[in-house]
Order: structure tokens, then sequence, then C-alpha cells
């Protein structure tokens, strides 16, 4: 066998060929080995730098994105920290900008060091015309930005397999199944419980109000009480910011910017690498943030310190802080009966200061 | 999607050389002439990068004469031509009896002893598993896990079991492709890992075409799951899931028999899923069962009267798989079968004449349920590669597109049928793909059809149409046609005029000229299947016996099949719109940050947005998304606010009165029509009347684009259960945690509230190692559940100080 075999055959070879061999579909040879920038200005190769035989999590962002990337690299960045060794050796992230021909590696790198990422996690820019290729065979095919995706690719280029997994899903399932990619990864042992009655109770009792639209789409990028993250800390934001000013900001911090409201002028110019995303909360959600934070903070305050064994007795306050809530379908609260987060005199100030403002 | 039939020759014989010289490749590579280290080092693969891509070796490579990356080359069709196969009947899938027997405090149900099958339970075995530590109920292929995937416990336990206590039981396997199948005699065999669809029993080998399976009112049935698929992910061939689930589409089940609720099960289990025959509203209307329009055939003659609302009998089902991120290529690889369901009403005889029964055509030999002139329909779209295997673009995100149309999984083939009046259930089982469907004779005019049923349920008068409407996928018909009209040695052929260019939607509903000219680029559209006119048919529902051109059509099409639900106020009324962008809509100059241009103004799509409220991907448990008590009335109106795409939405569990399109006309097949699956139309919206009850749990309404599925158009919607209901599950009064299968045993999920709960933090304690006793599990799973907030508090801190240490570390580095 010479290079010439391959070399005339080359030359015939002018354009497509048809889906791979039943065996090889998605082995190396399906990827381009597009030419691209790292953050730091590095040149790579997309197969042989970048993947190089390691189990990858590819997704895509762009640094004027107004809403999903930031959230989504600032969750990525929390699997990141818990595969901590295995990044770089094993495993590795490779985010790709949807808009190249704008996002340079010096902003792309100022982007990656607000989510603290480290060794093994690509920020890719390059060619447009060669992204472009690149992310049409990666399954990332919108035709226009607000169809980009908001999940991840992932994949092991040694074993051939190929899936999809969702950033906004559970991340601990994500992490597995990224691990899973491993042939030899066995998960963690722990030990399957059968869920009784009573547990469920306690499951409903832990659903605060806002807490879990917090959780999914607010904490990977803001703690409360736990210092700065990506943007502020937000332990004792109800009581420094105007309500109405907090509800706005939450529901479209985009338009404030582009108002010159000052505050949020000042949050830009603090946090500059990340963007506040607007995710068109609608009032109703945003007003369960706030009420969740001035929980928060009140509690981390010990301002109400709820009972240590929370599930138990909250049947005296069935219902009491809903009141301020007139959400539409609001009857499901039947499901969170008890919301014992609830107790306390905490939950009745704010209440009160919800009534106020509804 | 693909190359034009008439591109021209020059490129076609480009895509031939381009595969020519990959199979020369990959041939001299499989043979060993070459080594893989070789081919990159010389570039062919990956190290000439953008040469290799210009060069071809890569599917979706910029064409030398085309602007834009352009699809695949045509399946190869091995010089088989149209109608030249019969088409198969849907393989009958025969149940067991089963018998209820005492264990412990439980009614479990044995099946035959010779088939040596562990007995159907209520709760699952996984529960004996985990309260023995592992030790008990193993999965024979893994003994780390459990033999059943439902998971334990009773969340998952079958609701309303002694209530509808299984009377039979239908045992499958989900595995490899047995040798010897292919979609026409002129195209290669199909390898085992290709296809992956069922068998009977405990029979690993599977065999195409799909299953059948007879279900009746008042015989609440199981249906045991085996998954016996290669537990290597990689021995696919190039796409589909090594777990899975079923989906009942759209029977009304509890959610841990939906088969959409996560749990999701794996090579060596089973799952029981317990398809209870449930008529909807039997906790509501004609709970005393005096009702014999609600009713089942006894097997003699007579009626099982049921309780429950006559008007919500459902007729053509069928079930598939709804692996969450793999449903498609899962479907797709053969994971899918019918299920006709019969009722007093809908009883498939039409000779039998008890003021009961539509005697609608079907047959007379049986009791109940005959087919020989009751014809499941099974359409879909197939792509094969160069080598003829069956192939999926696991890529292909937008909507997969097949170009050769197959019915019950065999190429354009031809029936043979009796000059008299048939049913035929139509079912597009394509992934992405919509079909429309009309009937020509020989001269190229219609003929007409008359539609007795929409997404199985019964239209209330039958109406006659040249045309379907468009069928999204999923979507079904049941129409009568009236052959007595032709003469022996007629063809009648089934023609599709909805033409694709991507998965996205469909371009254009052609001319019936054009579409019989295939005067287009997408391969399937034309005439797909044919219908011989002949004067003697055998029978399927009484093996030996024939049927002749001359024998007397008992059955009736009579003009009222059913009642209309009428439109009520609701109780709410739930806007969803889908793939709603979020962005503030008519943002003005100043209003954007920095400036307007696109890339500070989209909003982010692939989402749910309920009323208003924020994107679903934030917000799984919104409370909107609860139906919190049965039996209340809701109106939901299902937007599409994505521009140029179309989504047929599906509706699990309940079905819906389709009431309007907004502005637009609903068309004569949709209006009051109950339906499971609603085409939104580009931009378009519909509304419907739905109400929830009987059973409790999570379920999912989605967009049945299964590619698009897979992505986020998914929303789950809880149910719950009356606590104050004595026959209602009292487990289900509340949300359900969400299911975390792996094959080692089944957890559940939370809401991810707690680090402490994450067996990948570091700091997370719960684990059963070498070190961690019982005791710090205990206290840590307590810790979780009590969210005790001092203790959370100081873990998190000392957690974060840890991670920054760590994380300097490795700057270090």
């Amino acid at each position: 066998m010479k290079p010439g075999f391959m070399l005339r055959g080359l030359a015939v070879a002018a354009i497509l060929a048809t889906a791979p061999a039943a065996q090889a579909r998605w082995e190396l040879d399906y990827f381009p080995n597009t030419p691209l920038l790292t953050q730091e200005g590095e040149k790579v190769r997309f197969v042989d730098d970048v993947l190089d035989g390691r189990i990858a999590v590819i997704n895509f962002i762009y640094l004027d994105c107004p809403d999903i990337c930031g959230l989504a690299t600032a969750r990525l960045a929390k699997v990141y920290e818990w595969l901590d060794e295995r990044m770089g050796e094993e495993i590795v992230f490779v985010s790709i900008s949807l808009t190249p021909e704008r996002d340079t590696p010096e902003e792309l790198a100022a982007y990656a060091a607000a989510f603290g990422t480290g060794p093994g996690w690509y920020f890719l820019t390059g060619d447009p015309e060669e992204v472009a290729l690149l992310r049409y065979k990666l399954g990332e095919r919108s035709k226009q930005l607000s169809d980009h995706r908001s999940d991840m690719l992932i994949g092991n280029p040694l074993t051939g397999e190929w899936r999809r997994s969702s950033l906004m899903g559970n991340l601990v399932t994500a992490t597995a199944e990224i691990l899973a990619l491993d042939p030899d990864w066995e998960p963690p042992q722990t030990e399957v419980k059968v869920i009784e009655g009573e547990t469920l109770e306690r499951f409903a009792a832990r659903h605060r109000e806002g807490e879990g639209l917090f959780i999914k789409g607010c904490a990977a990028c803001h703690s409360i009480g736990d210092g700065v993250r990506v943007g502020p800390d937000l332990e004792g934001v109800t009581l420094r910011r105007d309500r109405d000013w907090l509800m706005r900001y939450i529901m479209s911090p985009d338009r404030m910017l582009a108002e010159g409201d000052p505050i949020a002028v000042m949050l830009d110019a603090a946090y500059p690498a990340v963007r506040m995303p607007a995710f068109g909360l609608g009032e109703n959600d945003a007003a369960d943030l706030v009420q969740y934070l001035h929980t928060e903070t009140l509690r981390l305050e010990g301002v109400a310190e709820p009972a240590a064994a929370t599930h138990d007795g909250h049947a005296g306050h069935d219902g009491h802080a809903h009141g301020g809530h007139a959400h539409d379908g609001h009857e499901g609260h039947v499901a969170h009966e008890g919301h014992a987060a609830h107790e306390g005199h905490a939950a009745h100030d704010l209440d009160d200061l919800s009534e106020h403002h509804h | 999607m693909y190359l034009k039939p008439h591109a021209s020759r020059r490129r076609k014989k480009e895509a031939q050389n381009a595969r020519n010289n990959r199979a020369e490749i990959v041939k001299a590579l499989s043979q060993g002439q070459v080594s893989r280290r070789e081919l990159f080092k010389w570039g062919i693969f990956t190290g000439l990068g953008t040469l290799a891509n210009v060069n071809g070796l890569s599917p979706f490579a910029t064409s030398a004469y085309a602007a834009v990356p352009t699809g695949v080359p045509r399946s190869p069709t091995f010089g088989a031509l149209p109608f030249t196969q019969p088409m198969p009947r849907l393989r009958l899938e025969e149940p067991h009896d089963l018998v209820p027997r005492a264990n412990g405090g439980e009614t479990e149900l044995a099946f035959p002893s010779h088939l040596e099958e562990p007995a159907a339970r209520r709760l699952s075995y996984h529960t004996d598993f985990t309260e023995s530590d592992g030790r008990e109920c193993r999965n024979p292929k893994f003994s780390g896990g459990p033999m059943e995937g439902r998971p334990p416990g009773e969340y998952f336990a079958h609701q309303r079991w002694l209530e509808y206590l299984p009377k039979k039981g239908f045992i499958m396997t989900l595995g490899r492709l047995d040798d010897g199948f292919s979609f026409h005699p002129n195209f290669p065999e199909q390898d085992r890992d290709s296809v992956w669809t069922f068998n009977s029993g405990r029979k690993e080998d599977s065999v195409l075409p799909p299953p059948l399976m007879k279900m009746r009112y008042g015989e609440p049935a199981i249906f045991r799951h085996y998954n016996q698929v290669p537990d290597d992910p990689k021995k696919n061939n190039g796409f589909g899931s090594i777990s899975q689930a079923t989906h009942n589409h759209n029977a009304h089940n509890a959610s841990a028999s939906d088969g959409a609720s996560n749990a999701h099960f794996f090579t060596g289990q089973f799952y029981d899923y317990h398809w209870s025959t449930t008529l909807a509203r039997a906790d509501m209307i004609n709970t005393n069962a005096t009702d014999p329009r609600a009713s089942g055939p006894d097997g003699y003659g007579g009626l099982n009267l049921v309780k429950g609302d006559f008007r919500e009998l459902q007729s053509s089902l069928w079930f598939h798989d709804h692996r969450f991120f793999f449903t498609a290529e899962n479907v797709y690889k053969g994971h899918l079968g019918a299920l006709n369901y019969y009722s007093g009403p809908d009883r498939g005889h039409e000779g039998l004449n008890d003021g009961v029964n539509l005697r609608l055509p079907s047959g007379t030999e049986l009791d109940w349920g005959n087919i020989d002139f009751d014809v499941n329909l099974m359409i879909s779209d197939a792509a094969l590669d160069e080598d003829g295997q069956y192939f999926f673009d696991i890529f292909e995100t937008n909507g997969f597109l097949g170009d050769l149309m197959l019915v019950n999984f065999a190429y354009k083939p031809y029936f043979e049928v009796l000059p008299r009046k048939y049913r035929f259930r139509l079912l597009n089982a394509c992934m992405s793909r919509f079909i429309r469907p009309g009937l020509i004779n020989q001269r190229n005019r219609w003929v007409p059809m008359t539609v007795i049923a929409t997404d199985g349920n019964l239209m209330v008068n039958p109406v006659t149409v040249n045309q379907l409407d468009p069928m999204g996928t999923a979507e079904r018909f049941d129409v009568v046609v009236d052959f007595s009209q032709f003469p022996i040695g007629s063809r009648i052929r089934m023609l599709n005029v909805a033409e694709h260019e991507s998965g996205e939607r469909p371009k254009e509903y052609l001319s019936r000229k054009d579409a019989i000219d295939q005067d287009t680029d997408d391969p399937a559209v034309g005439t797909f299947l044919e219908f011989r006119v002949v004067d003697s048919v055998k029978s399927v529902d009484n093996p030996g016996k024939t049927h002749y051109a001359n024998d007397t059509d008992y059955s009736r099409v009579p003009s009222q099949l059913t009642e209309q639900i009428p439109i009520i106020d609701p109780v709410r009324v739930r806007h969803i719109e889908w793939k709603g962008t979020d962005t503030p809509r008519e943002l003005q100059r100043d209003e954007c940050f920095p400036d307007c241009d696109e890339r500070n103004r989209e909003g982010f799509g692939w989402t749910v947005r309920i009323n208003g409220e924020s994107n679903h991907f934030l917000n799984a448990n919104r409370v909107s998304m609860l139906v919190p008590r049965p039996g209340e009335t809701e109106h939901w109106i299902l937007e599409n606010s994505s521009g140029g795409w179309d989504h047929p939405i599906h509706l699990h569990f309940e079905e819906g009165v389709t009431i309007d399109r907004g502005r637009k006309k609903l068309s004569a097949l949709e209006r009051g029509a109950r339906k499971d699956v609603w085409r939104t139309g580009a931009g378009g919206q519909v509304k419907i009347q739905v109400t929830f009850g009987e059973y409790g749990g999570a379920y999912v309404t989605h967009c049945h684009n299964t590619v698009h599925e897979d992505w986020a158009m998914l929303a789950r919607y809880d149910v719950l259960t009356d606590p104050y209901d004595s026959k209602q599950s009292k487990y289900h009064v509340s949300v359900v945690p969400t299911p975390n299968p792996t094959k080692y045993g089944v957890t559940y999920v939370d809401p991810e509230i707690l680090p402490e709960g994450n067996p990948f933090d570091r700091d997370f304690e719960g684990g059963v190692g070498k070190d961690d006793d019982d005791e710090k599990m205990a206290a840590s799973i307590n810790r979780v559940a009590a969210s005790e907030p001092s203790t959370t508090r100081k873990t998190r801190k000392s957690r974060k100080k840890s991670k920054r240490a760590r994380r300097k570390a490795r700057r270090q580095k």
C-alpha cells in the first residue's frame, strides 16, 4: 500500500461520500480536522489536538448571547468542577463560538476566566466557514442564532459513541452520562432506597417558592451568602435594592442596560465578561425569586431559623405562605402542602411584603 | 435532503466516485492493507483537515459545484421496482392467560407454568431486589442489577391493581434482528444490529414486520417487555440506545405504564407495563357501568360493561419507544407496534347486530377483533447506506427524513383486496416526515375514503374525502374504502403529496398530477402502496379459509358513530407555546444592549412556554403544569410561535376535543374531533378541551417530531390523584420524584437542591464505600431530606474553600 493509491483516490473524489460503513459510522473520520484558535490564541486542529482521543463534551456559545449561553456555561462549569482531575487528561470540554467572526481569543479568555475554567476546557473560534462546517457536522445545524442548542453533544472518539445530554436537566445525571462514555467507568454505588409515602411528604416539604427556579436559572452564577461566583452574591439583595427595581431587572436586564439604568450599568461594568442574561421570566417567576432571595437572606442572618425537623408539624401552616401569589393554576399548591420552609415569622414578613406589591 | 434524480450527470458521477473511493479505503482498511495510523499520517482522514473535507469522505462537505452543503446520496434501491412484493400483515401477538393468587398481602398473577415466567405483581421486582440488598431478583445478564427495570416502591407500583386486575399477559422481547430480513427481496439482508425489534415470548432474535396486539375493554393486560439488545452501547450500527422505554400511545394508564416518565430499562431486564384498558371518566361518568355502549366484547357474542364515558372509547393505538434523547433513533430502529382496542360499538365483527355494534368492516370469523377486512397500515420512511444497511443520522437535529417509503416495513408493497368495503388503520410512523395520503385509480382520479376515526377516536359523523389531512408523525386515520365499484384486476394506489426539503416541516402539498409524476426532489412523494382487486383472499382470522369476491359484505358505515363531547367552560386555560422564544417582542432601537443586532435580540428557542411564564427549561416543576384535581376540564391553546417550523404536538394519557385554530378554519376532519396529536402548522395554533382523571403521576406533552422531542420540546405535567377517593392511588396525591435508572438499579432524583445529595461532589457523604458506614449514609439522607439550614451552610462554605484550593493547585500545575 503506497500513498499514491490514496492520492489517486482523492483526485477523483470531489464531493460527498455516503454514510460511512456500518461499524465506523461515527468514528474519527466523520469529524473534520478543522483548524481553530483557542482562548489562549493557540492554533489547534479539532480532531488531532482538541479531541485527541479524549471523551468530549461539546456545546455552542457566543459572547453576545443575551440569554442561554452564560447559563449553559455556568452549569457546565459545575460539571467541570466535579470531574476535577479527569479534566484534560481523559475528558475535554469544547465550547465553540457561533459568531467566530466576532469572538476573539482574548474575549473568549476573559469569558472563560469568569467561569473559573481551567485545563481541558477549550473556548474555540476560527475561520467562520471552517467553524460553520464543523458545527454542521456536530449537529448544530440551526439557521439562525435563536435556534441554537441548549444541550450538549457528548462522545468518545475512541469508541465512536456519540449522544446528547441536557445541561438544563439534572447535572448529576449529565455527569454520569459523560463518565459512562468511558467503558471502564462504573457508577458510584449509592444504596438504592425504596421511597415510602412519608418521604414523599418530605420531598414536597422541601420545595420552597422560587427555590427550584433559583437553582435551575441562577445558582450556577450566583450564590446566596457564599460569595461572588460569576455574578454577585445575592445575600441581602432584597434589602439593598428596591423591590420594583429587582423585579424589573430579573425580568429584562438587557432593556434596563440599554436604557442606561445606573445600577444596571454599574453591575455590567463590575462583571464585564458575562452579561446578566434575560430569560424572559414572567412576573410570577420574578416574584417567586424575590421571595426566595429574601427568605434566604433572613434565614442566613438568623432572623428566622426554621425548626430542625422541618418536615414535621407543618400541618398548622397549611397554605399560609401562598396568600400573596395569585398564580394561574394556583390550586397546584396542594402538592406543596405545608411548605415547611416557610415556617416562622420570616415567611409571614415576606407574605406581608408580597401583598403590598401585588 | 437528497440529491435530485435529475441532478447533473457530472454531479452524480462525483457522488458515485466519492462513494467508490470511500468504499475502497474502507475495504483496504478492513483487509489490513493499510492501517488507520497510515491514513491519518497521509492526511486522508484528518491530517489535512480542510483538504479532506473538500475532497469528500465526509457526507456533508461543501460541494465543489454547490454553494451550500447538501444532503447525502439517495438510498440505493438495488433495482427494486415499486409494487413487486406483497405487503405483510403486522405480526399478530397472542397473549397468555393470567391466574390470580395470593402472596402475602398482595394479589399476584401467574403465567402458564410452562413459560417459567415470574408472576406479574403490583410492586416491581426491583423492590425485592432493593429490600434484599441486591441478593434477590437479580438481572440474569447482570447480577449487579435488578431483574425488573420498573422503579421500586409505590410510585411505580401499578395503580388500581385489583380494580383493573390483568387477565392477559403479553410477553415480548426486544432484540437483535434475526437473519434473513430485508425491506425488499432485492435489497441486501439487514445486519443483526441495524434493526432492533420484537419477537414473541423470550425469543431474543427479533423479526419484522412489527407486532399487532388486540386488546378489548374489560380485559386489562400486562405487557412484559424484555430488553435483549447488546449490552455494549457501541454495537448499534450507528444509532439506537441500549436502554429503552415503551409508551402506550395513547391509552388511559397510570404514569408508570405510560412509558414516558424517565423509567427506561436495560439489557437483561424486563418491565411490566399495566395496560389497564381503563375507559376514561370511570370515576365520573357511568360509574356503575350500566351503559351498554361503554363495554368490551365478552367473546361469546355479549358484552362486558365497564365504567366510564363511551364517547372516550379508543380504537387504533400504537406503542413505541420513549427513551428521552433517543426516541427517534430507537423507534426508527424498530421499537414499535400496533394496538387495536376493541369495544362494544367498535367490535371488530361486522355481522353481529345487537344495537350497540357499529358493524364496521372487519370480518365475521371471530367473535371480536376480525382483521380480514380491517388492515393496519404502518407507514414509515427509511434510508439506507451504500451497503443497503438501515441508516439514521444522529447528527441531524432538524428532523430526519428517509427517502424510501415503507408500509409495515416493506418497501412500496402491494396488497390484495376483495371488491368490498375495507377498513384501513393508517399510522404515520415516520420520525419527522409529514405525509398526506390519497387514493388514485388507474386513470389517476381520486378514489374517495370515508374517515371514521382520528387518532383512534371514532368520529361523531364519518366524513368522506379525496385526500386526508396532512398527517404528522404519530397521527392516525381510520378510513373505510369501498372497492366494490372496481372490477377484478383493478389497481388502486395510495399517493403521498407532502413534499419535504428538510425535516423541519413539509415544504409543500403538491397537486395530484405533480405528485404522481414525482415532479419533486423528494423521493418519498408519489405512490407507495398498491391495492389489487382480486376474486379471492385467504383469511387471516380463520387460517385455511378463503374469502371470495361474491361473499356477502355485512359491514356498514353508520352515519353516526358516537356522540359529541360538548365544549364547556373550562376550569382553567393554559396557553402552551412551542418553541416560544422569550425575546421581548417589539424591542425598539434603544432597548437592546449594546445594539439591536440579531445576536443581541434573539430569544432562546427549543423550549415550551406556559401561560406566558418563563421558559419551560427553567421551570419543569411549574405549578401551571400540575393538574391538581381529577375530573377538571381545561382548555389548552397549543401555539407554534416559531416561524418556519411545523410541529405535531402530542398529549399523553388523555385525548382532547379540537375546538378551533384561532382565526384559521378547522378542516372537516378536525371539527370537534378527539385527537392526541395536533399539527400546529407553521406559526399556527390549535385549541383543545381536555379532562384529566383516574390516574396520577408524571406525564408529558411534546412535539412528536421525535427528533425535536429528543431536543427539548417536551414538557412534563403531573396529574394528582384525589386523596379523598379511595379508588385512586394515595401515593400520587403529590408530585413524584423522577427515577434515575442505571443498570445497577433505579434511584429517585429530586430537583437539584443540595450538593450533599450529589454523589459526584467531593463532600458527598452518602456513598456506600469502603469507609462509609450505614449511619453516615442515614445521616446524610436525613440531612438532605430535612435540609437543615445551619449544617447546609457550614458544609457549603467549607466545600467552597477546598474547591478554591484545588482549583488553585490545578492552575499552578
